[in-house]
Formats: C-alpha cells, sequence, structure tokens
C-alpha cells in the first residue's frame, strides 16, 4: 500500500487535535489566501498551458471565486462551528440540545482539470474550516497545474495536515485502497460509481460532483440577442469544458433560425472574426478530448464554426443546427465548445424531452414570459436551474451546488462545504436530578405510567388546515 | 428479479405521474397512516408481542407513541418545510430571485431492521412521503408478524402503487438491491451496510445507513451512582438489550466497578422483580441464532449477576460482567443482548483513549457531575450521537438528526432532518432577460478593466 504510510500520518496529526482550534483553521485559510495571492501569475500561466484558458477567465473562476469561498468561510467560521443549540420538547426542558459540528478526520478530495485550482481549492475551503486533514489528488491531466501544486501548496499549508499526492488512474486506485473519513470527487459519473465502489469498502460517504448534458430550453418568447449573448457565454467559457455549460439547445424550428444569426454575432462580438487569434479564446485540454470532440462535429449540420486545428488543439465556437436526439453529439456529455440544437414542437415536447434523459447537473430556461421559466422549473428536475442565463447559479454562495442522479450526490459552495465536511452529532446533555420524572418509563408498566408517559411524549396536531 | 423489476417500476411510474407531490396528497396519505396506527393498534402490539415478547408499554411508548408523534409533526410543519428557502444575494444578483426548492428525490428503499420492526420503517416511510416520493418498503423478515402485519396493512391505508411493501429475505433483498433507487435508506449491521453502499455505487444512489457499533458508557467517580446505574439499566436491558443505542459496555474506575453492579442488580429487582423470567415486561431474544451468538459471549467471562439462559424461550437473564478484558470476544462485536461487560480504566483519559482507539459507535454516554468533564469526553471522542447524565434519550428528540459516522453509519433523519434527508435542495437562480448591461462586464473580450 504505497500511501498508506502518508495516510497514517495524517490520521496521526488528525488524532493528535491540532487541525481543530479555531485559530489553527483560520490560519490555514488564510495561507491558501496568500496562496492565491502570491502564486495568481503561476496559476495563470500553469492554466494557460493546460487548456489554453483566457487569463481573464482563470482570474475570475480559479482567483476571484476562490477567494470569495474564502472570505465568506472566514467572516462565517465562528457561526457556523458553534454548537447549534436545537428546540426541546417537554420532558427535556432543563436539558441542554445541540447538534455539534465535529470534523470527520482524514478527507480526501479528487480534482479534474478543467478548473484545476477552483476544483480543489473550495473543497479544501469547506474542508480545512471544518477542521479536517486533507490529501488532495489534483488531475495529472491538467499536468502543469498539477506540478505547480505538488510543488508549492506545501509551503502554504501544514504538511503534517495536508498533502498533494500526484499520478494517474492506477495511482488513485492505490489511493482508494486506504480509509478515508470522508471523499469529495468531482469527475464524469462512470468514475464516480468506481470511487463510491470504493469507499463503500469503508463505508465512507462521499460527494459526488458529476455531470450530464444540461438542456437549455429557448421559448419562442424571448429576446434572441440577449438570450444569444448568455448561451454564448455559457458554452464558450473554457472552451466548452464546463460541468454546468449548457450542453445543447431545444428551441421551436422558427426559434432556431431567429438565434442563428444572434449567436453569430455574439460569438464575432467576443472573439472577433476569427476565434483563433482571440487570447479569450481556449483550447482542448489533450489530443484525445479533441479527436472525441472533433468527432461530434458530424452531427446535424454545422451552421456556425466547425474549423478546427490539432496542433493547437483548436475547436471554432461551433453551433450544429437540426440535430438529431440519434446523432453522436446527443449521446455524451460535449464538454467542448460545439453547442448542438434540437428542434422541438413546443415547450411539452422540451419538457418530455428533458424528463426521458438522465437529470443534468445544471438546467436552462429563457423565456420572457416568467411563467413558462417556471413551469420548466416545475416539470424537471436537476442539480440547479438558472432562469434566463448560464453558470451563474454557482456564482451565489448561499446556493447550494451539486448534482441528483447521474450528475451527483451532495452538495457545497458557502457553508454547504464546511457542512459536507461536517459530522453533525446530536447531542443531550441531561440533568442528573430531577429522577422522578424518568419513573413512567421504567418497569413494572402500569396503565397509569403509560398514561403519563403519552402526555409528556405526544406531539400534538395544531388546528388543522386542510386547505394549505 | 422481474417481480422487483415491475414493483419498482410501477412505483416509479407513480411517481412520475407526479401524484405524489402535491402537498394536499402527501398530506392526505400521511392522515392515513395515523388512522392505520390508531385503528389497528391491537395488531400491531400483538406482531411485535410475537416477534420480540414486547409488553404493550414497550411496545406503545418505543413504537407507537413515537411514530404518533412524528406523524402529528410532519404534519403540522410539513407546508413550510416544503416551502422554497430564498437565499441571501449578493450584488450581480439583488434583482433576481435565488432560491432552494424542495423537490422529491423519486423512488425511495425503505430497509427495516428487527429490533424495533414497526418504528425503523414508520419513520423513515413518513419522511420519504413528506418529502412528495415514492417508497418501496423492505421490513425485516427476521421479524416476521411485523413484516406480514406492514405487508397487510400499508396496502390498505396507502396508494399501492407508490407505496408497495416488498418481503422476503436474503435474495429478495439481494433482487431489490440491483433495481435503481434514488435514495436509499438501510437499517442494521455494518456488514449489510457495506453491501447496500456497494449496490448504490452501480446507480449513484445517495445512502443513510443507520448501522450499529459498541456505544460506549463511561460513569465518572464523581455521579449520583443510584440515578446513573437506574438509566443505564433502563437503556440496556430494555428490549433485551436489542437496542443500536443501547450503553453496549461500561468504562469505569475500579473502586467504583463493585458499586456499579450492586446498583444495577438493585435496580434490575425493582424493574423485573425477584424472577425476571416471569416479568411480563422482560423481553426474549429475537431467535435461536442471536440466542447462541449472545450466550456464546458469555464464555471465560466473570459473572457478576445474571447468565441464565432458556434456548426454548431465547431467554438470557439481564446479565453483568465484571473486569472483562478489551481482549474478549464479548468486546469485539456490537453486543445487542443483554449482557452488559465492565471494562475497569484508571481515568477519563484512560477511557478516551480506549474509546477513540475503537470504530466511531452510534451513541456514546457520560455520566458526571462535572459538566467539564462531559465537555471534555464529548470533544475529544466522536460517535453518531451523545446523551450525557442519560442514555438512549437524544433519539427521542426529533430536532436532533440522528444517524451515525464512521462504521456506525452515514446521514442522518428523524424529524426535519428525515425531509431534508428525502428531498433534493435543488439551486434555482432566476434573472430577467433584459438588464443586459450589467452582464457586459463578465463577456469577452476581457481587459484588466473589466476584471
Amino acid at each position: 500500500n504505497p500511501y498508506g504510510g502518508l495516510v497514517s500520518h495524517l490520521r496521526a496529526s488528525w488524532l493528535s487535535g491540532k487541525t481543530r482550534p479555531m485559530e489553527y483553521r483560520v490560519a490555514q485559510l488564510e495561507a491558501l489566501g496568500r496562496f492565491l495571492d502570491d502564486k495568481k501569475q503561476e496559476i495563470l500561466e500553469a492554466t494557460e498551458l493546460d487548456m489554453g484558458k483566457p487569463s481573464f477567465e482563470a482570474f475570475f473562476s480559479e482567483i476571484l471565486l476562490c477567494k470569495n469561498e474564502l472570505n465568506v468561510t472566514l467572516n462565517n467560521l465562528c457561526n457556523w462551528m458553534k454548537d447549534e443549540h436545537v428546540d426541546k420538547n417537554l420532558v427535556m426542558q432543563l436539558d441542554s440540545a445541540f447538534i455539534r459540528k465535529d470534523p470527520y478526520g482524514v478527507v480526501l478530495i479528487i480534482a479534474p482539470w478543467n478548473y484545476p485550482i477552483h476544483l480543489f481549492l473550495v473543497p479544501l475551503i469547506g474542508a480545512i474550516a471544518a477542521g479536517n486533514c486533507a490529501i488532495i489528488k489534483p488531475s495529472e491531466i491538467s499536468k502543469n497545474t498539477e506540478r505547480l501544486v505538488a510543488e508549492t501548496l506545501s509551503c502554504y499549508l501544514d504538511s503534517d495536515c495536508f498533502a498533494v499526492v500526484t499520478g494517474g488512474v492506477p495511482e488513485t486506485t492505490r489511493l482508494l485502497e486506504n480509509k478515508f473519513d470522508y471523499i469529495f470527487f468531482t469527475g464524469s459519473p462512470s468514475v464516480g460509481r468506481i470511487v463510491m465502489t470504493a469507499a463503500a469498502k469503508h463505508l465512507t460517504p462521499v460527494t459526488l460532483e458529476l455531470g450530464g448534458k444540461n438542456p437549455c430550453y429557448v421559448s419562442d418568447t424571448c429576446d434572441v440577442t440577449n438570450v444569444a449573448r448568455r448561451v454564448a457565454w455559457g458554452r464558450f467559457f473554457n472552451a466548452g469544458q464546463t460541468c454546468i455549460a449548457p450542453d445543447y439547445l431545444l428551441c421551436t424550428i422558427e426559434m432556431q433560425e431567429k438565434l442563428m444569426p444572434a449567436l453569430r454575432e455574439a460569438i464575432t462580438e467576443f472573439f472577433g472574426p476569427n476565434p483563433r487569434e482571440s487570447p479569450d479564446f481556449g483550447r482542448i485540454v489533450s489530443d484525445k478530448q479533441f479527436r472525441r470532440l472533433r468527432a461530434l462535429l458530424g452531427s446535424g449540420r454545422v451552421a456556425l464554426g466547425g474549423q478546427t486545428d490539432e496542433a493547437e488543439r483548436y475547436i471554432a465556437p461551433t453551433v450544429l443546427a437540426d440535430v438529431q436526439p440519434s446523432d453522436p453529439a446527443m449521446q455524451e456529455e460535449i464538454f467542448g465548445p460545439i453547442l448542438p440544437i434540437v428542434v422541438i414542437a413546443n415547450m411539452d415536447e422540451a419538457i418530455d424531452f428533458i424528463n426521458a434523459r438522465p437529470r443534468p447537473l445544471a438546467l436552462y430556461a429563457f423565456s420572457c414570459d416568467s411563467k413558462i421559466v417556471n413551469q420548466v422549473l416545475e416539470r424537471t428536475s436537476s442539480g440547479g436551474f438558472c432562469g434566463n442565463d448560464t453558470l451563474m447559479h454557482v456564482t451565489l454562495t448561499s446556493l447550494p451546488f451539486g448534482g441528483i442522479g447521474n450528475s451527483g450526490l451532495g452538495k457545497y459552495h458557502g457553508k454547504f462545504t464546511f457542512d459536507t465536511f461536517t459530522h453533525h452529532r446530536g447531542c443531550l446533555h441531561r440533568n442528573m436530578g430531577l429522577e422522578t420524572l424518568n419513573s413512567p418509563r421504567y418497569p413494572p408498566y402500569t396503565q397509569q405510567k403509560l398514561g403519563l408517559l403519552t402526555t409528556t411524549f405526544e406531539v400534538k396536531r395544531r388546528g388543522t388546515c386542510t386547505l394549505l | 428479479m422481474e417481480r422487483m423489476q415491475q414493483i419498482v417500476g410501477r412505483a416509479r411510474a407513480a411517481f412520475k405521474s407526479g401524484r405524489s407531490r402535491p402537498l394536499e396528497f402527501r398530506i392526505q396519505q400521511l392522515k392515513a397512516l395515523e388512522r392505520m396506527v390508531q385503528e389497528k393498534e391491537k395488531e400491531i402490539l400483538a406482531a411485535l408481542k410475537a416477534d420480540l415478547n414486547k409488553c404493550g408499554h414497550n411496545a406503545y411508548s418505543h413504537e407507537i407513541l413515537g411514530v404518533l408523534g412524528e406523524l402529528a409533526l410532519t404534519m403540522d410543519k410539513l407546508p413550510s418545510w416544503a416551502a422554497p428557502q430564498h437565499v441571501k444575494k449578493n450584488l450581480l444578483t439583488m434583482r433576481d430571485e435565488a432560491f432552494i426548492n424542495y423537490e422529491p428525490l423519486g423512488v425511495v428503499l425503505v430497509i427495516g431492521a428487527w429490533n424495533y420492526p414497526f418504528v425503523l420503517v414508520m419513520q423513515p416511510l413518513i419522511g420519504a412521503i413528506a418529502a412528495g416520493n415514492a417508497v418501496v418498503v423492505k421490513p425485516s423478515e427476521v421479524s416476521e408478524n411485523t413484516a406480514r402485519v406492514l405487508a397487510e396493512l400499508l396496502p390498505q391505508y396507502l396508494d399501492k402503487e407508490l407505496y408497495p411493501v416488498v418481503t422476503g429475505g436474503v435474495p429478495e433483498t439481494t433482487d431489490l438491491l440491483t433495481q435503481r433507487f434514488d435514495h436509499i435508506l438501510y437499517t442494521g449491521n455494518t456488514a449489510v451496510g457495506k453491501i447496500v453502499m456497494a449496490a448504490a455505487a452501480k446507480h449513484l444512489t445517495p445512502v443513510t445507513l443507520e448501522l450499529g457499533g459498541k456505544s460506549p458508557c463511561y460513569i465518572d467517580r464523581d455521579c449520583d451512582l443510584a440515578v446513573a446505574c437506574r438509566r443505564i439499566t433502563w437503556g440496556k436491558y430494555m428490549n433485551c438489550g436489542q437496542t443500536c443505542i443501547a450503553p453496549d459496555y461500561i468504562l469505569c474506575h475500579p473502586s467504583i466497578q463493585d458499586k456499579v453492579v450492586e446498583n444495577i442488580k438493585e435496580t434490575l429487582k425493582e424493574f423485573y422483580g425477584e424472577d425476571v423470567k416471569s416479568s411480563p415486561d422482560y423481553e426474549r431474544i429475537i431467535n435461536q441464532r442471536h440466542f447462541k451468538r449472545v450466550k456464546s459471549l458469555l464464555e471465560g467471562q466473570k459473572i457478576a449477576h445474571g447468565g441464565e439462559t432458556d434456548e426454548a424461550s431465547c431467554f438470557i437473564a439481564p446479565t453483568i460482567l465484571t473486569d472483562v478484558s478489551p481482549e474478549s470476544k464479548v468486546m469485539e462485536e456490537e453486543i445487542f443482548g443483554p449482557v452488559l461487560p465492565i471494562v475497569t480504566v484508571k481515568s477519563v483519559e484512560e477511557a478516551i483513549e480506549f474509546i477513540n482507539l475503537r470504530e466511531k459507535p452510534l451513541a456514546l454516554y457520560v455520566f458526571s457531575n462535572n459538566k467539564e468533564l462531559i465537555k471534555r469526553v464529548i470533544s475529544q471522542t466522536s460517535s453518531g450521537g451523545v446523551t450525557g447524565n442519560d442514555v438512549i434519550m437524544h433519539f427521542f428528540l426529533s430536532t436532533l438528526p440522528f444517524g451515525g459516522v464512521g462504521h456506525s453509519g452515514m446521514g442522518a433523519y428523524h424529524g426535519k432532518h428525515s425531509f431534508e434527508t428525502f428531498s433534493h435542495r435543488r439551486a434555482c437562480l432566476i434573472k430577467d432577460l433584459k438588464m443586459e448591461s450589467t452582464n457586459k462586464m463578465r463577456y469577452p473580450p476581457g481587459s484588466q478593466k473589466k476584471v
């Protein structure tokens, strides 16, 4: 067991109790903040090397959003850590009843390559805030960022309690043989299954942030220009390599017609006449991904874009029209700068289409008519939902971020990350006196005792109201 | 396999029809459950007596009372629990609607246990219905009378397609677990918990596992021993020790061991009389297999009290073992029987170390007049839940989440926690299609100014 020693070491640190005082947690979190500040340039450069991430985007997702999460956590940690006192019943009025926020112990965070700093750092913030030790496993695919994290993070965090493990599938498999007290995984559903199966051997609770095909319904009543901008922004951010990107569009044939020029205009506005020359458009992370995406271009017909360059791993911002549900582009999560449009007759058909498929991580609906947006919301199921925009729901730290069904289980961001890595321990601290109050519960049993118990324990229904 | 596919398929189709979602429907089903418990109380109590020799008082107070309370609470609070929760917005989203929508997960599987066979099916069922799900109920086959009663009664009161009851043993449960569910709540032992989670992993199904372990009970020298021992006796020997949160073993200083034994003996006499076997208030071990298992734990032990057994009636007397060695068999597995080992420790530090060397238990108990000591034991250990200066009671406060940690389980339920366990909290942000100018900041071409 190549990682047994490391895990034992962290477990010993955990048992020593050093990660528990608030001062320690704050110090480690502040060090993470310094990491982001000191290494900002290196992060921008590494992510650019890894996937041509535009520095504007890298700053936004890898630095700004991370610092937000850090600040929300530092501002609220004291309150989050406190015992949460709960309402008591009649019998326990003189007792102390509260929920303790206990750390789990040694946790494992496995991050993917597409937002390689953000997707390990934001979970790590919660893990540290909750008082745990952590092993971080960044993705080997974003290898420049992996190297940066492996070489520099230890300069900021306490290496007795936090470690970075590098490697690919074999290393991760060996790592998963160890017992962890929590595993936080971001990646594909198929690997999610493998992680959960490994976790089951040790009864380790997990959060799985997975993916799927995020549908984007555009109704006939909408401001076409704004829709095109918001959809294009969400689709082509990070060259489409975003788990919550709008994966495909559902609209009527008339709307498809209207959207096309608007999408062309938005793409030109964002990236200029030749996106390949724009510093604001990314590249595909690997040859394997590039080839996979290129093969999808045969679906429907290329209405916008479609150009590729293998040497650069460049795929132009592309819109495919008249895509059929059976086309390759509709069989897997796209994870690239390709937006298929599937034509449907009306909203009901769109909802049926969405509901016939695995539940996605995100779902988008665009309409000037709020009733339509609400109908789509109410008649579908997804991890999260954003009406009239894309991606933005995950930037609000007071909203939980997570999937459902194939798109994942568990949630995080803001306080939800702290809660994810916390065992909520129910505690009742009773009075040693007043023993007579306990007598109805003791044998020998009598009707009278039962009557007393019923009276004191019973929760009575307050006045009934049949109409809600 | 096909039968399970059909049952689950029907439940899923019923869920997809949408009829389990309106609050009125959910409350109507919960009301029906309430009627069932009230109208069929006799049948339910008779089944519990047949399965566990549970007397009316215990059966009513441990299983029926709690269920009625949970039903009343849930029906009362459901509208507020189910309402969308608006959240704090930031500058960029000031004009938008941001809220968390509570939605059903879909088809939930509830697997019950045999020791409190009614309440351990009913409480999860109540939460799952309240959250708007379809629910497949699989009571434990070991408590066969209660399983039969549930299979007969639930379809008489509830929507048959949405809430089917599946009976059977290991093969049927294994079959059932190959189907896809949207949440599984399992109550039982650690070994099977791993099997359930592994099966769930194939479908990426979230799980709540209510497992077990050895719940330690530390008695400090500075405490009212008579009161402490009475409370411990109650919690240990109720249901013949077959309680997942029973105090499994005692840790105390050698100087008070004898006094502890004396006090427990006194209390036992008070509770069950001179001849425990003839007390109507003392239960039996569920079956031969568990009888043999618990009996074998007595081998080689110093029996300070009790030890009598009768295989024919699965009777094991309330038993106390003293000076137990940490390496002995009785200290290896969860006892789940009326056998109480006392392990002596020289200090509270030693007790804490002892507890931390072992798997995290479902419950932890500490008795002391010293509040600081209690706080210290709690903060330096981990467990599903805690009761200080009593046992079991944290289970009865529904505002506390009830669940395990580590080998004692994952997830929690009771009261509102049940509703949240069986709900999907969907993040929703609804923006305006206008106000595009505020969005311009985020669009390319990127520039320092925008950043």
